[in-house]
């Protein structure tokens, strides 16, 4: 008998290891272990052996159908695995077909800029404040210690509405509406819209953006002024960007300044952009001038203020290489869809 | 303003190249925007009338590099008849014109000018006409004062009466123009008529030519408003007139007369009448500021010795008392722009280097934020991008017949327009947009996702200005799905639905639940497919497809559905989100659909299922709309997905059914509904 088990054990196994699919392997299962399978007969065939020999009998044959029972399984289990291989290798796609979906949309190049001067400012502490674009010659001209009779105020260089209502055309516009509503020490900026009365070409827009800022503090200098500029211009054109300020001339801040930053192409070598300067001229700033902190009831021996004002759309064309200014408000989607 | 460094150098020391003190200039002021040869091109700011002067400039360099200046110190001969006896001079208009300074020559040669002269008027960009009108010019370029050259024998009765013009008097220039002036010009008149324009530009009538041998120098001083109104009255704009715009010195009359006398006598042989005519009833003295050098280097931000800031006042010509902590500064005339201290702490600072000056970021001490308006549009902004809408910036001044289309109101107008597609001040974004997606569509863009946030400009105009009001606008056209190469059609193509659930994602994005959606008619939008947004009282905004014939007319792509939102209105309502703690008992879920008759609204038909639903009712999913086949005519089948659950213990069936019951007795009860098998 334990020849005959022998026998068909290795036969079994052999059958199991070689099955090619699941419903072989179940036939195999079934010729060997099912209610008519050999070692189902076997075990039945035990009565015929003598009492004394039964249960070891008994105990081979049992571990048997364990083993072959484990070996079923695990073929069992391997052959499973190869077909959901074979069936998952059968759903191959082409992966490198488009994605599929609502994109989000762009930041429109310049709020791109605006956002990242917002965080800027706020993390200087400046308290932004709205200021509108519509305003009247007060605030835009004689409120900045602009004389009565200054050219600026010419119908021909600015949009009225009226004889004294125009669209602003400086951000420091909004100075005076906010020192006449609150107290010093004041830490201000302002972004938005200014308007020229400009023929317009690649380098001039009637319409373009100003961020214009204000300290006004004890002891504010020259010094806290150049020294925030550098800051700002290093934050927004790099660390390796340098600063220099020269005496200038604006009615509303004195002393005044421009300030120059070195070349962003050449980095002050000399360039076609710089005019083989190494310098660009980017904008004008200055100590407010005290006839303003003056009207405004603020006591310039006790307080001074510095003033500067940037151009947004000037920093979004010297960073991305825009040589059109006009492009920025004409919302062209080849234009709004190159910043990738 | 040109001016050669070989001329620079007859007045102050320079051996540096033409480059190196060219960036020593703009470094201290005087910006040289560019170097020909030996010649700057400076441009001089609005408040430096004395820097437009070869002798100013060399003034700024002697200042700069502490040098001597060599001012002009003319000597002449005067003979003949003295002048006063042949010139009066009567001053009608003090005010706007406070010196008359003149001289007469007798005898000149006119003719060329020597090569020297001819050659340094060239180099400012003169070009040389004659040797008395040469002389007047290179004085001018010299020294900054304006002078003019009359054919005395032109001038009648030997009389200058300085006066206004009268109203709609012809008068005919030198370069022959006719000109009519009014009484807000200044002239000069002889006995009988007028001989110039005073500041601006002489006549043709009494000027020099070649064979003028008497004459009569003006060197007058005349106030800078005046000339500069008078200027622009006529469209003027000249070398004399620049110069008393910008400030000329009232006491540099007299040395600018007997500089040009004296060229005169050398070149032309002028015999010098004796005397000056000059005058000046009320002089113009010079002005004392006090000055604290201890505010300068507060200002300034840099301690500078106060012997050092004494020394770079006197260089720039001022006279310094001082008084310990403070300096009385007496500031020459020709230095008008120097009113008040800080005016004295600009020149220290541009004398002692502004490049000097250590950068220092102020301290704390403030706390930095946005304006509530910049935040809360940079949130909307948020959630319109992720909505999938292409930002855009468009311009406040639009074509009003654009913003008509959708606005019964008239923009306000600029008054002097660039063209009229940049007339009106925009009214509403919607149109904007709509302007947007009519450019992109000019090239090939058909499928178009878009908004803006920014403010629109709304009637009336007072003289404060108008109501600026911050609005948030999108447009919807095709389909917003990108990688649809195995979806055909193109799905989700825009319609009102999907404008209204930008909006909607808009809403709940800023925690306002509480709206409704009202059908009206507005301009420019399709009368059957157009909703105001209502947040409780307040009109929020509208939603709605463009009309179609307003799409047809301005060649839009496709249908095109637009929304705007008031964002001054939102900001003042938004919502903080609530939290609602989490169920402890399970949701009972059952379907419902519902026959009702085709014109009751959704929201009508939801309106009754909540009245109805009881308290265990929780929410309401429409899931399905029909009409057509199989429902009857007349009426739509609606199906809504529906939760109960109570906050105390697990619904039972039965009380579920009788919610359902009692909805669908409700729905029978108003609208003799049925319900769908």
């Amino acid at each position: 008998m334990s020849d005959s088990l022998d026998s068909l054990t290795s036969e079994v196994e052999n059958r199991i290891a070689a099955a090619a699919s699941l419903a072989e392997l179940d036939e195999t299962e079934i010729a060997a272990l099912g209610r008519k399978g050999r070692l189902t007969q076997l075990l039945r065939g035990l009565g015929s052996l003598p009492p004394e020999e039964r249960p070891a009998a008994g105990n081979r044959i049992n571990a048997v159908k364990d083993r072959l029972r484990a070996l079923l399984d695990d073929r069992r289990a391997a052959l499973a695995a190869a077909q959901l291989d074979a069936q998952l290798e059968s759903e191959r796609i082409d992966i490198t077909l488009p994605g599929r979906g609502v994109r989000p949309g762009r930041v429109h190049p310049l709020a791109r800029v605006f956002e990242e001067l917002q965080s800027l400012f706020v993390g200087l502490g400046f308290e932004f404040v709205d200021s509108p674009d519509v305003e009247t010659t007060y605030y835009n001209f004689s409120s900045l210690n602009y004389p009565p009779d200054h050219p600026a105020y010419d119908e021909q260089m600015s949009f009225y509405l009226s004889d004294d209502v125009l669209l602003r055309t400086q951000g420091t516009a909004f100075q005076m509406r906010c020192f006449r509503e609150r107290r010093p020490p004041l830490k201000l900026a302002t972004l938005g819209r200014v308007y020229r009365y400009e023929q317009v070409d690649p380098s001039h827009g009637h319409t373009y953006h100003n961020l214009d800022a204000v300290l006004i503090d004890r002891d504010v200098s020259l010094g806290d002024l150049f020294g925030t500029l550098d800051t700002v211009m290093k934050a927004v054109y790099g660390a390796t960007a340098r600063t220099r300020f020269r005496p200038h001339f604006f009615p509303f801040t004195e002393p005044s300044a421009e300030m120059d930053l070195s070349c962003i192409l050449c980095g002050g070598k000399g360039c076609r952009v710089c005019k083989y300067e190494g310098w660009i001229e980017l904008l004008g700033c200055g100590l407010i001038h005290p006839n303003i902190l003056r009207a405004a009831g603020i006591d310039t021996d006790e307080f001074s203020g510095y003033a500067f004002g940037m151009g947004p759309d000037r920093v979004a064309m010297m960073r991305q290489g825009v040589d059109d200014i006009r492009l920025f408000l004409e919302d062209d989607l080849r234009f709004l869809e190159a910043f990738s | 303003m040109r001016v050669a460094l070989s001329w620079l150098t007859d007045y102050v020391d320079c051996p540096e190249t033409p480059e190196r003190i060219a960036h020593d200039l703009t470094m201290s002021g005087t910006n040289i925007e560019s170097v020909t040869g030996d010649v700057l091109e400076a441009e001089i700011t609005p408040n430096r009338g004395d820097c437009i002067s070869v002798v100013g400039v060399a003034r700024e360099i002697a200042a700069m590099k502490a040098r001597a200046l060599r001012i002009p110190a003319p000597r002449l001969t005067e003979s003949g008849e003295p002048a006063a006896q042949s010139v009066t001079v009567t001053l009608a208009a003090p005010d706007l014109c406070p010196r008359y300074t003149a001289r007469l020559l007798r005898n000149v040669k006119n003719g060329a000018s020597p090569h020297w002269l001819q050659d340094r008027l060239l180099s400012s960009g003169l070009r040389p006409i004659n040797l008395i009108v040469d002389v007047t010019n290179y004085v001018m370029l010299e020294l900054g004062q304006p002078l003019h050259a009359f054919d005395f024998t032109r001038v009648r009765g030997g009389a200058i009466h300085v006066r206004r013009a009268t109203d709609g008097e012809r008068f005919v220039t030198l370069d022959g123009q006719e000109r009519t002036l009014d009484s807000s010009i200044l002239v000069i008149a002889d006995g009988e008529a007028t001989v110039a324009v005073a500041g601006i530009m002489g006549g043709e009538e009494s000027g020099v030519t070649e064979a003028t041998t008497t004459v009569l120098l003006e060197s007058a001083h005349f106030d800078a408003v005046a000339i500069r109104a008078g200027a622009r009255r006529l469209g003027m704009n000249t070398d004399a007139s620049y110069r008393f715009e910008r400030g000329v010195d009232p006491n540099g009359t007299v040395l600018a007369v007997n500089r040009a006398a004296q060229l005169l006598q050398e070149l032309a042989g002028a015999e010098v009448a004796s005397g000056v005519v000059d005058a000046y009833p009320r002089p113009i003295e010079p002005r004392v500021v006090t000055y604290r050098p201890a505010r300068g280097d507060k200002l300034i931000g840099r301690d500078i010795a106060w012997p050092a800031q004494k020394t770079y006042l006197e260089r720039l010509g001022m006279t310094v008392a001082d008084e310990g902590d403070t300096f009385d500064v007496t500031v020459p005339t020709f230095r008008p722009d120097i009113t008040q201290e800080d005016d004295v702490v600009e020149e220290v600072a541009r004398l002692s280097g502004y490049e000097k000056i250590p950068y220092r970021l102020p301290g704390g001490g403030f706390m930095g934020k946005l304006s509530p308006m910049q935040a809360f549009g940079n949130r909307v902004r948020a959630v319109l991008l992720g909505c999938g809408l292409q930002e855009c910036l468009t311009h406040s001044l639009a074509d009003p017949a654009l913003l008509m289309r959708f606005s019964d109101t008239p923009p306000i107008r600029v008054r002097t327009p660039l063209s009229e597609e940049y007339a009106g001040l925009r009214t509403s974004l919607m149109a904007m947009l709509v302007g947007v997606a009519d450019r992109n569509a000019r090239h090939g863009r058909d499928e178009l996702r878009l908004f803006e946030v920014g403010q629109v400009f709304l009637p009336p105009l007072t003289d404060a200005g108008v109501t600026e009001t911050q609005k948030a606008a999108g447009l919807l056209c095709g389909s917003p799905v990108v990688g649809r190469w195995n979806l055909k059609p193109a799905p989700l193509q825009a319609d009102f639905y999907a404008a209204k659930g930008v909006v909607e994602a808009l809403l709940d994005a800023l925690c306002l639940p509480q709206r409704r959606f009202e059908a009206c008619a507005a301009p420019g939008l399709h009368p059957g497919r157009t909703a105001r947004v209502w947040i409780g009282d307040a009109d929020a905004g509208i939603i709605g497809q463009v009309h179609p014939r307003v799409q047809e007319e301005l060649g839009l792509p496709g249908p095109t559905y637009l929304f705007e939102l008031d964002m001054t209105l939102l900001q003042g309502m938004v919502g903080r989100p609530a939290y609602r703690p989490l169920p402890r008992y399970p949701v009972v879920s059952r379907d419902l659909a519902l026959l009702i008759p085709s014109e009751v609204e959704a929201n009508r038909a939801l309106e009754i299922l909540t009245g109805a639903a009881g308290e265990t009712f929780e929410e309401a999913t429409l899931f399905d709309v029909y009409q057509g086949k199989g429902a009857p005519e007349g009426w739509k089948s609606l199906a809504f997905s529906l939760r109960f659950r109570s906050p105390e213990r697990t619904l039972t069936d039965a009380e579920t059914d009788a919610a359902l019951s009692a909805i669908r007795a409700a729905f029978v009860a108003k609208l003799g509904a049925r319900e769908r098998r």
